[in-house]
């Protein structure tokens, strides 16, 4: 069995994998800042129930795996683990938490172009989760705010996006329709990364994949289905695992 | 594999460069500052005249700039004018007269600025291609013929001037040869030693550069003869000029199993290409007028280039380089990528600044694009 680790910049994700079969897997919520200690004896653990043949590392802080068989670059991976989930696909977008990647890629999932959010932090999981934490919202119920109407954010930089929020909740404007705006920036932010790269039938992988609210806003903004798997956030682990 | 002999002689001499130029001032020699390859050296040289490059590639001095130049600004000019301002930069310190020219509109208004702490002589860059501009350039470097001989009091002779033309052409030659050993496979020399030849081509003695390289060719032939170099994706990297101290780029590429084999910018072929053909200050002119930057109108000719460089090479991808806030080489990127996805060639844009702080962004879109093509 295959044991690969997906060192992300705010998460961890283990997957063991039988062949083409998963078999376990697990998301820590602690990413690059993981102390080689705590993956070890994560490794471990899953030591006792299965047998392991191979580690696989990958992600942002896939150097940090140094006792890993293997270390493949994640954006590579990740075509791989989309192919996995799905027949006929030739692109993804990934909202990760450092960065966000829209790939395309070939039937077999090997990657023939990418872009890669430049190093700002706009249309990332962290303006997310920096937006969620000004608005006081719990990360676990955000599936509950949801708004026909949409607050204009209309600055694309996500420390003035904050200073912007703020003055929109002190004009009363309801929560939910801020976070809506909040997702509508960070979609409109990738769209034309989707648009250069002429990608039709898009996985849509990573942790801001379950949230709801904007998927089907993504969605309809790029009218057409995006495809999800079960466990999005798995996805690039896989792909390590599938190289 | 072993430093090549060579590389370690530019390094001594880059670390005895202070001294020297110091030296060389006390005998009376004027060392004219320069901030732009557009600036036809020979007619310094020519003046018994010493040119040395000011550009500035670290980010230590970018805080200092800041509080005249705005935040959003590119790096390179405000690293070059946080030199000046703080006086830590001895090329600088040394530098009787700057030259600049008008190239981009950052640089020019920065000048604006940078004058009030030291003479300064701007020459008139037409962004044009056309006849007409190529006239007021050949004018601008008849002015500068004027201003060297009488900054330094000594008469530019026909002879000087010719002896000047045929040693600056010499060094063209030798990179030429340079460029040309580095279509071999593997490839003789890591792009991180070519990118510092180039940065203290702008730093060294002449002499001291051709002597240099003379023998780094020698070296070089020996390496191919025995099949010796470097193994990896090949890349040539085109856009912005990577001055003495910003090597950040190369570093990554070469640490994430690729090889860099050409350099299509100011520190790289837009530095040596095109010989002067002829003696007079029309043909000097003319040679200058020629260079591809990306902040003239219509410069086509640079992607004809790196089209050219990037078969010539054969190279397994690009590397499209821009500074932050590069307007110029940003905007003329979107072509560039268009014609080489039409050629078939992988490419990749990066856009960073002189912080540290992208690195590992950087080194994760740099593997997986070597992992990809």
């Amino acid at each position: 069995m295959i044991l690969g680790i997906d060192v992300g910049s705010t998460t961890t994700k283990m997957v063991l994998m039988e062949k083409d079969k998963i078999v376990w897997y697990k998301i820590e919520d602690i990413g690059v800042v993981i102390d080689e200690d705590i993956l070890l004896k994560m490794v471990k653990e899953v030591e006792e129930r299965y047998p392991i043949d191979k580690i696989v590392a990958t992600g942002y802080g896939r150097h940090k795996v140094s006792f890993a068989d293997k270390v493949v670059p994640e954006v590579i991976a990740l075509g791989k683990g989309a192919r996995y989930f799905f027949n006929d696909v030739d692109g993804v977008v990934d909202i990760g938490g450092q960065d966000t990647k829209v790939l395309k890629i070939n039937n077999e999932g090997k990657v023939l172009d990418f872009i890669l959010s430049d190093k700002c932090a706009a249309g990332t999981g962290k303006f997310l989760e920096k937006a969620l934490d000004i608005l006081k919202i719990d990360k676990n119920d955000i599936n509950k705010y949801k708004s026909d109407s949409v607050a204009k954010i209309s600055s694309m930089c996500a420390v003035f996006a904050e200073s912007e929020i703020i003055s929109l909740l002190s004009k009363k404007i309801p929560k939910e329709e801020i976070l809506m705006g909040v997702y509508e920036s960070t979609i409109n932010r990738i769209i034309p990364m989707v648009n250069k790269l002429k990608i039709q039938n898009i996985v849509f992988s990573g942790g801001v994949a379950k949230n709801k609210v904007l998927t089907e806003m993504f969605e309809k903004k790029l009218n057409k289905k995006l495809l999800i798997p079960e466990e999005p956030q798995i996805v690039c682990c896989v792909g390590a695992i599938q190289l | 594999m072993v430093e090549l002999k060579a590389i370690e002689k530019l390094m001594q001499k880059f670390a005895n460069r202070k001294e020297q130029l110091q030296k060389l001032k006390e005998e009376g020699r004027k060392v004219f500052g320069l901030f732009c390859a557009y600036v036809p050296i020979e007619l310094i040289l020519a003046a018994n005249a010493t040119p040395v490059g000011l550009c500035g590639g670290k980010n230590d001095t970018i805080p200092v700039a800041e509080e005249d130049l705005p935040r959003n600004l590119c790096p390179l000019i405000k690293s070059s004018y946080g030199f000046k301002k703080a006086k830590t930069c001895p090329y600088f310190e040394a530098s009787d007269i700057v030259i600049g020219e008008t190239t981009c509109e950052g640089k020019k208004k920065m000048f604006e600025l940078m004058e009030r702490m030291v003479p300064m002589h701007i020459m008139h860059l037409p962004h044009m291609k056309d006849e007409d501009s190529l006239k007021i350039w050949i004018k601008e470097v008849e002015k500068l013929k004027e201003l060297v001989e009488k900054e330094t009091g000594n008469k530019i002779t026909e002879e000087k001037l010719k002896e000047a033309v045929d040693k600056v052409n010499k060094l063209r030659e030798l990179f030429y040869k340079l460029y040309e050993l580095r279509k071999n496979k593997p490839v003789p020399i890591k792009g991180l030693d070519v990118l510092k030849i180039f940065q203290f081509t702008y730093l060294l003695e002449i002499d001291d550069t051709i002597k240099i390289l003379e023998e780094l060719v020698k070296e070089l032939e020996e390496r191919v003869k025995k099949g010796e170099g470097y193994e990896g994706k090949r890349i040539l990297i085109t856009g912005c000029p990577m001055v003495a101290g910003n090597n950040k780029i190369v570093e990554l590429i070469e640490e994430v199993r690729g090889v860099v084999v050409g350099e299509e910018s100011c520190t790289g072929t837009r530095y040596f290409e095109n010989f002067v053909e002829g003696y007079s200050i029309e043909d000097i002119a003319k040679r200058y007028f020629k260079i591809p930057c990306a902040c003239r109108f219509k410069n086509d000719d640079r992607i004809e280039n790196i089209k050219r460089l990037a078969k010539e090479l054969d190279v397994d991808g690009v590397v499209y380089y821009t500074l932050q806030y590069c307007h110029t080489f940003n905007i003329e990127g979107a072509k560039v990528e268009e014609v080489l996805k039409e050629e078939g060639i992988p490419v990749i844009r990066i856009e960073t600044d002189y912080s540290e702080s992208d690195k590992e962004q950087l080194k994760t879109r740099l593997e997986a694009f070597i992992e990809m093509i």
